[in-house]
């Protein structure tokens, strides 16, 4: 009875996707009904007449019955017309394509440093740190991985800001024009996501030197490189890396601060206005499409943690 | 005293993918007073058994019948009548205590559970079973990290014999001591028996463990029970191919 | 207790109490100054009066900060209890819940822990609407998955405990068991968990202010500071570090007062008098091992019945092994001086209890051990070498050519995340120049010598996917493919079923037969090591304390140790009207080892000699013999019946 384990954990994991996806998208619709009072009169203020009120809430389709919005709303999204902006009269759609590429880059950047760099860091420590050697280097990074997590990123951003940015004037600290420009953002994105994973890639990499198998292997007497390398890293990456989904979410949620801090033209800065100027509908569409964005993530994090080590797609979910 | 008679029992484990038998139609009989020996390998099902018997694995179909009741599946006030009859042992000492609580309160605790006993009575009750199972009644007031695997294995003991059962399922309960220690439990289990008629399922993987404590032996294997009877006709002359490989494993490991 | 307030911890409790009472009696103190309006110094940089500059309204920051500690404050703790009480209560429903909707429920959960927790709080602000209220009751939301995470995970592992289950058995009811045994199980990662929560809450609810969506004016909290102040930030970078500062501390002070917690809680364990018991011991004699009045133990030079085998050089020569462990207190030592020998081809075993130490020499033997142990020996000579004091390269060299080992557990001994082909050849790439064909050639070999099937799919193949005594066996024969002088085996068959474990040894007795590779076997189980090896030595408390060849184990052992071990273990032929034999009391923790015999406290036969002075461990009888023992009153005479429970014996 060999069975190909890709296949039930490709069954499965679709599914949990398409669930997952459908809670968002329910959840997200239900965010207009839920608010308190009438949603449209509050966007527009009081003075609106009574006309353009009413003319708004027959677009948005708010004179219907709730199951019959609910349709709308998911034949929308499978059109991709995510509404119309209540205060700015425009496609939301619109709005998505035009912010939607300077957060993915931001976004993808920053997880791409986090991942290069704090991995390596994190094992690196722990190979030279075990057993209680280099104290003073353990120490140092304990501390000073202590501190980034401890410090927001919006603290983070600030203090970037304020340093490179404005004290020293080395850097650009609004807009995305640059290449230059994309420096204090992404670490700012970054820092913290960084040194959580650092301190649990050290912490894994520790464990994983624990293992009988690893002891075998140096009884082996491999040559250090070929030791660490084949038996060390893979095992403490998988390990780490079951926290790359959640850290992926962390750090889109972050990019709603660095784009605030930063100017960035992207979907963090307009969510925070939409919401301000109760835009619901842009709310709406921008949380689905994060979150859509970190559900996927997941998925691609646990499809590659299938591929490092088999025995996690016999595992049930 | 009565019988504890399994039949036809079934018991799956696991959920949706992983679900399998691990007791696949057991028919298992104690009599009073007897010791019965189950021995099997792991993955043979007799530590799902064990639970089973006193409701805490679920059964998928069978009878636990005892003093003429059918207790498969049983909940509520039923399953505290079975287990107030019938009681277990664990096989890991330092898993079945609470490592918060002290000796004294864990078998007061369970002396408590069936029966209302005031502070006095909870006092007494502690140093008798502590006495029972030749343990200084100081030891009442230890912790179970403050106190050795033998000594452990024996506080479970006196916490299952808290609530006066006929019958005690002591599944591999010398297992995870030293050779030089589980004598001792070993030797305790006899003498318990014979103090207080109890019956006793000892259930081990160690063929000379089972020989020497047991009347009748079963054999278990793959969930299912493959040969039971008399001990001294079993070993002598054993009927099932299985029996003969252990046999032969436990003869031959004697230097 | 006075080692827990270091000057650390008490700096600690002082920022904390100073910071609580900044927040109590900070808006008493400086609310004047908060609100008191300057109309000529508006927007002002940091100077002395102003510390942290001034608003648009001339109102001095600094003063507002320290305001603006109490709403802070207040604020997160509302958002963590809020957060951490719908945790909870979220952890506790799947164990509640009947098992199918368990696994959905702990799923629902995972997913939500991975949901970006700042956009669910805009969600939920969006509904509720900004303001302190909509702020706090977003964060609670954002901050709940992981606290349920949390809770499910450590009521999942505490319900489904063994003292649990026993509890229930034994007839307690639920609620007894929630209160007495789950919850005061629970309750100190929880406790973590909502201080974790707090520093959390302190330091996320500034980030919805900072974005306008907190707090909103005339109310202040150090987020709105914060976030007023990032506007001018280039003008007056103090008006926005000042609060960010602020912030950051605070935070640290929550964060370090969790870990001190967490540490206080983990120390409390109830073991303690256990150790102050030991620590008492082993300030009554040294438990290290030196040269005393006994004298030095003998090496034997690794004789065997067979004279001409003595000859040879051993293959494994070790003198004074010894091996230091830090422990809390200082130091313990589970070997203590152990000398042995092993000729070439030699089936030798090392049979011990818990404590023993045999384990340890093996491994320490093989150079296996390292930081934080200490190994110190005066010889360790492989296939004549010194080992110790070769190069590294040398030393890799000649370990990975020499000696092979194969422990315990067949699953942890192979790579579980790798192929078992590369595993199977890279020793001997590495140490005997094959290339890759020509590895794979022996590895295929050596697993057929093994008796494994299919061993070319095997290769491709992961360790799950093969049975425990497969994987044993393939471990020895990845062991074999360097053609080593010698096998290193612990316990190799605990873990397996007697089926399986004479396959194992058969596989093991093939390897030594074959290649002359001579094996060092270690297990409890005496019956094993006497059917397998051809010499035995039997440690106890971290010493070698017998020494004699296998096969006059049962009736020629002298150490009361020895003697007593091989009656206590039941065989198929034990009389079984009399009660089994046992050896009172227990082996001794590294720690509570004396100056004398370890064992004389056990012993039927110890006399005050024993207690005072070590004996040596010397040659017994006829020298060419090989049997040496440890003892002042060795035992002679048949085994089996004599060393009953010392009950029935006379004190000699």
């Amino acid at each position: 009875m060999r069975r190909n384990p890709w296949i039930g954990f490709a069954i499965r994991r679709t599914l949990l996707l398409l669930v997952s996806l459908g809670v968002l998208v329910t959840a997200t619709f239900m965010t207009v009904h839920l608010v308190p009072g009438d949603p449209v009169r509050a966007a527009l203020g009081p003075s609106a007449s009574p006309q353009l009120v009413a003319q708004r809430k027959a677009a948005l389709h708010l004179d219907e019955s709730l199951p019959a919005q609910f349709g709308h709303y998911v034949s929308g999204l499978a059109r991709g017309d995510f509404g119309e902006s209540i205060g700015a009269r425009r496609a939301v759609s619109d709005i998505l394509s035009e912010r939607l590429p300077a957060t993915a880059r931001l976004a993808a950047l920053a997880f791409a440093a986090c991942l290069l760099l704090a991995v390596p860091l994190g094992a690196l420590v722990a190979i030279a740190t075990r057993g209680g050697r280099r104290r003073g280097l353990a120490a140092g990074f304990s501390v000073g991985t202590g501190v980034l997590i401890s410090v927001p990123e919006y603290l983070c951003a600030a203090g970037l800001v304020a340093i490179f940015g404005v004290t020293l004037a080395w850097l650009p600290i609004a807009g995305a024009d640059s290449a230059s420009a994309y420096v204090l953002p992404v670490a700012a994105l970054a820092a913290v996501p960084l040194a959580t994973l650092a301190r649990m890639s050290r912490v894994e990499t520790l464990r994983v030197l624990d293992q009988e198998y690893v002891r075998v292997a140096r009884s082996k007497r491999l040559p250090a490189v070929r030791l660490h390398l084949r038996h060390v890293l893979p095992n403490a990456l998988t390990a780490t890396l079951t926290i790359g989904g959640v850290l992926f979410g962390a750090m889109i949620a972050g990019t709603v601060i660095v784009e605030n801090v930063f100017a960035w033209p992207g979907l963090g800065s307009t969510v925070v206005d939409a919401i301000v100027q109760k835009d619901y509908p842009v709310v709406q569409a921008i949380v689905l499409v994060l979150g859509a964005i970190t559900l996927l993530a997941n998925l691609v994090v646990d499809v590659v943690l299938g591929l490092l080590d088999p025995r996690s797609l016999i595992r049930e979910s | 005293m009565s019988t504890l008679e399994i039949s036809g029992l079934h018991v799956v484990v696991g959920s949706g993918r992983d679900a399998h038998l691990a007791v696949n139609d057991v028919d298992l009989t104690v009599g009073p007073g007897e010791v019965v020996g189950l021995v099997g390998e792991s993955g043979s099902g007799k530590s799902t058994l064990s639970r089973a018997i006193v409701g805490l694995a679920p059964v998928r179909s069978g009878r636990i019948v005892f003093d003429g009741e059918d207790y498969a599946g049983a909940r509520g006030r039923r399953l505290r009548r079975l287990r107030r009859r019938v009681q277990l042992v664990f096989q890991d000492p330092r898993a079945s205590l609470d490592p918060r609580m002290t000796v004294g309160e864990t078998l007061a605790e369970a002396a408590s559970a069936h029966r209302r006993l005031d502070r006095a009575g909870r006092a007494a009750e502690v140093r008798r079973l502590l006495e029972l199972v030749q343990l200084d009644p100081a030891h009442a007031a230890a912790r179970p990290a403050g106190l050795s695997g033998g000594q452990r294995q024996r506080v479970s003991l006196a916490r299952a014999l808290a609530v006066e059962p006929q019958v005690i399922v002591a599944d591999e309960v010398t297992a995870a001591l030293d050779v030089s220690v589980q004598g001792a439990v070993l030797n305790l289990l006899r003498d318990l028996r014979a103090q207080t008629g109890l019956s006793l399922l000892t259930i081990s993987h160690d063929m000379a463990i089972v020989r020497y404590l047991s009347d009748r032996i079963a054999v278990m294997r793959s969930g299912r029970i493959v040969e039971q009877g008399d001990a001294a006709q079993l070993l002598g002359a054993p009927g099932h191919d299985y029996t003969r490989l252990l046999l032969e494993a436990a003869a031959g490991e004697a230097a | 207790m006075r080692r827990m307030l270091t000057p650390g911890r008490l700096l600690l409790v002082a920022a904390l109490l100073a910071l609580l009472a900044l927040a109590a009696f900070g808006p008493l103190i400086w609310d004047d100054r908060a609100e008191a309006l300057d109309t000529v110094a508006l927007q002002q940089g940091a100077s002395w009066s102003h510390p942290f500059g001034t608003d648009e309204l001339g109102r001095d920051l600094f003063a507002r900060t320290l305001v603006a500690t109490r709403t802070s404050l207040l604020l997160a703790a509302a958002t963590a209890g809020l957060g951490f009480a719908f945790g909870v209560a979220l952890g506790l429903l799947p164990l509640l819940a009947g098992p199918r909707l368990r696994s959905a429920l702990a799923t629902t959960i995972n997913l939500l822990v991975a949901f970006p927790g700042l956009l669910l709080a805009l969600l939920v602000a969006t509904i509720v609407g900004i303001g302190s209220k909509g702020a706090v009751i977003a964060l609670a939301v954002a901050l709940a998955p992981q606290c349920a995470r949390l809770t499910q995970t450590l009521a999942g592992s505490v319900g489904g405990s063994e003292f649990v289950a026993a509890s229930r058995v034994v007839g307690v009811r639920w609620p007894r068991l929630l209160g007495r045994h789950v919850l005061p199980n629970i309750a100190p990662p929880l406790v973590l968990q909502l201080a974790a929560s707090l520093s959390a809450a302190l330091l996320a609810l500034p980030a919805l202010s900072f974005l306008g969506l907190g707090v909103q004016p005339p109310d202040y909290d150090w987020g709105r500071l914060l976030g007023d102040g990032l506007d001018r930030m280039y003008v007056t970078p103090m008006a926005a570090l000042g609060p960010g500062i602020v912030i950051v501390l605070a935070g640290v002070i929550f964060n370090a007062t969790g870990d001190m917690l967490a540490a206080a809680l983990a120390s409390e364990r109830p073991d303690r008098g256990r150790r102050r018991r030991a620590r008492r011991a082993a300030a009554a004699g040294p438990a290290v091992a030196t040269a005393d009045a006994g004298g030095r133990d003998e090496v034997a030079a690794g004789a065997s019945a067979d004279g001409g085998r003595a000859a040879a050089e051993p293959v494994l020569r070790v003198e004074q092994l010894q091996v230091a462990l830090p422990d809390g207190d200082g130091e313990v030592v589970p070997v203590r001086g152990v000398s042995f020998a092993i000729a070439p081809g030699e089936r030798v075993g090392i049979v011990g209890e818990s404590g023993s130490g045999k384990s340890l020499t093996a491994l320490a033997a093989a150079e296996l051990l390292d930081a934080p142990a200490v190994v110190t020996a005066e010889t360790v000579a492989l296939d004549g070498e010194p080992v110790r004091e070769l190069p590294r390269r040398r030393r890799d060299a000649l370990l990975g050519r020499a000696l092979a080992l194969v422990p315990q557990d067949p699953l942890s001994a192979l790579n579980p995340a790798l192929r078992i082909g590369g595993q199977l050849t890279e020793a001997a790439r590495a140490h005997r120049g094959l290339d890759r064909e020509q590895a794979r050639a022996v590895a295929l070999e050596r697993l057929e010598e093994m008796r494994i099937d299919r061993p070319q799919q095997r290769l491709r193949q992961h360790p799950h996917e093969l049975s425990g005594g497969m994987r044993q066996r393939a471990v020895i024969a990845m062991g074999m493919t360097v053609e080593p002088r010698l096998l290193v085996a612990d316990e190799p068959t605990t873990a397996l079923d007697v089926a399986v474990e004479r396959e194992v040894l058969r596989a093991l007795r093939a390897a030594n037969e074959r290649d002359g590779t001579a094996v060092l076997l270690i297990s409890h189980d005496v019956g094993v090591v006497g059917g397998f090896c051809e010499r035995v030595l039997v440690m106890y408390a971290g010493r070698i304390v017998e020494e004699l060849p296998a096969a006059e184990m049962r009736e020629r052992a002298v150490h009361p140790y020895t003697r007593a071990l091989l009656a206590a273990v039941p065989d198929m032929a034990i009389d079984r009207d009399r009660p089994l034999a046992t050896i009172p009391g227990r082996p001794p923790h590294p720690r509570e080892v004396g100056a004398g015999c370890a064992f004389a406290a056990r012993c039927a036969h110890a006399s005050a000699r024993c207690a005072e002075a070590r004996p040596p461990l010397r040659a017994h009888g006829d020298p060419a013999a090989g049997r040496r023992v440890a003892c002042w009153h060795p035992q002679e005479g048949v085994t089996a019946d004599t060393a009953a429970a010392p009950a029935e014996e006379e004190r000699s």
